[in-house]
């Protein structure tokens, strides 16, 4: 998701990707030189907004994950730390927006009878990778609560799978998020769906 | 699920004051693992203390144990489970980026985990009610905040930390069959109030270390809960009337001893 969204944001805005490591593998397009950044660290952290105006926060919607216990707690504190650090760094910054790409199977546990908005109590499931997310959804609320920073949540599903998020939807809806008014509806933290098929879809509320 | 009357109780952070004041009134009541990330001899043979008045903890005398346990490996905590009827939470690490989020988050995964899994039958789990948080999104301009308000901890890494082990906690508790209450604590000091107290008023959020002790032994004797994971308040019911201290006498049947009345008329009435 993270190389997608470089690839094709990179065609109409300055782009800088940065990730934990040590050099992408992916296919950044036209993006700027890739920083590798431990998230965990605030200096790393600072270094890698660097010259940014707006962070696209993409790692907590397809972390890597770890073999065993020791994977788990590996995830949940690089998510749940680094996000909170990658926050902190940009209000240092003086950056005034975080774009979150969450997971929409933070309610795959609501049965698929009900109209889910993304106004619902996310469902997490008591497993690493599936609170993962929610952390840092958690972490980007919190300190958007007190005024620090505007965040918004985009939860997607898998890239361009039946049933998840097509890289057009993705691109749009962060477009969008890019555009959108500081605080336009009145809270400095807000949630949306991007959901292309499958029992979420249409699109987003 | 009913509550734990008898039987074997691990706790985790047992070296802090709330871990003493939590033994000495657990200690004839059940077999206790008493574990902490640093042994409970050289807590106390070196006097660690966390404030002047703090308590240390006993070196309770077999059956009970006394053993080391990383909160943040889950293996040693799984094993420190095995066995266990109850078990309790007492991590905490407040200040250090390195560590906060591997105690205070992953830490209460681990546990949380591991207590489902071992088939403990009740788990009580511990974080900060911030009453005042210097920010527009705390509780501190309000009165009568109830136990279940929201927390809402803002950028300061101990409360927030603390608060996603919360959630988690929290989603255990929903979604398996584990037993959960969370306390909630603010301000600790001795019950016994000194002559030259009297009058000088107290924080309203506070508990004497006796009374957070005594209080997870309501907790585990306690009934079924109306849901899976419940929140209360750890305090003392103060006249300020900031926070009544009401779901814990209904659903605990706890309630503190140390009321500090002194410490809020004007001496000599």
């Amino acid at each position: 998701m993270g190389a997608m969204l470089c690839r094709r944001l990179a065609t109409r805005h300055e782009v800088i990707p940065i990730g934990t490591a040590g050099k992408s593998d992916h296919e950044l397009g036209s993006s700027g030189a890739y920083r590798p950044t431990d998230l965990n660290q605030p200096p790393a952290a600072a270094d890698g907004i660097r010259g940014a105006d707006i962070i696209v926060h993409a790692q907590p919607h397809d972390p890597a994950i770890g073999d065993g216990a020791a994977g788990e707690a590996q995830l949940l504190e690089r998510i749940s730390r680094g996000t909170y650090v990658l926050a902190q760094a940009a209000v240092e910054a003086g950056i005034g927006r975080l774009i979150l790409i969450s997971q929409i199977s933070l309610f795959d546990t609501v049965s698929v009878d009900f109209v889910v908005t993304a106004d619902w109590q996310p469902r997490p499931a008591p497993q690493a990778t599936s609170l993962a997310p929610y952390m840092a959804e958690l972490v980007c609320r919190e300190i958007a609560r007190v005024g620090l920073i505007e965040a918004v949540a985009l939860r997607m599903g898998e890239l361009d799978e039946v049933g998840g998020t097509s890289a057009d939807d993705a691109v749009a809806a962060v477009e969008e998020a890019l555009a959108a008014d500081p605080a336009s509806g009145g809270y400095l933290w807000s949630q949306r769906h991007v959901v292309s098929g499958g029992y979420g879809a249409p699109g987003r509320d | 699920m009913a509550g734990v009357s008898s039987g074997k109780v691990v706790i985790f952070g047992a070296g802090g004051p709330v871990g003493a004041a939590t033994m000495t009134a657990l200690k004839d009541h059940y077999t206790l693992r008493c574990t902490d990330a640093t042994a409970l001899d050289r807590i106390v043979s070196e006097e660690r203390r966390q404030s002047a008045k703090a308590p240390l903890p006993e070196l309770l005398e077999a059956p009970h144990e006394r053993t080391v346990v990383d909160v943040t490996d889950y293996d040693q905590v799984r094993e420190a489970c095995d066995g266990m009827d109850g078990a309790i939470n007492l991590t905490v690490l407040r200040g250090e980026l390195d560590k906060a989020f591997a105690v205070n988050t992953v830490g209460a995964y681990n546990v949380a985990k591991a207590a489902a899994d071992a088939g403990v039958r009740r788990l009580i789990h511990t974080g900060p009610f911030h009453a005042r948080m210097a920010h527009h999104a705390d509780h501190w301009q309000d009165h009568q905040v109830p136990d279940d308000v929201p927390l809402h901890p803002g950028d300061d890494l101990y409360a927030l930390s603390k608060y996603l082990g919360g959630q988690i906690t929290r989603v255990f508790a929903e979604a398996s069959d584990l037993d959960v209450l969370t306390y909630l604590f603010c301000g600790f000091r001795p019950g016994e109030v000194q002559p030259a107290e009297r009058g000088r008023g107290a924080g309203p959020f506070t508990v004497s270390w006796e009374d957070s002790g005594r209080s997870f032994l309501y907790g585990l004797r306690a009934g079924d809960m109306p849901q899976p994971y419940e929140v209360f308040f750890i305090a003392a019911d103060t006249p300020d009337r900031k926070y009544p201290v009401d779901k814990a006498r209904r659903l605990l049947g706890w309630e503190a001893e140390d009321t500090f009345e002194e410490l809020f008329r004007h001496p000599g009435h």
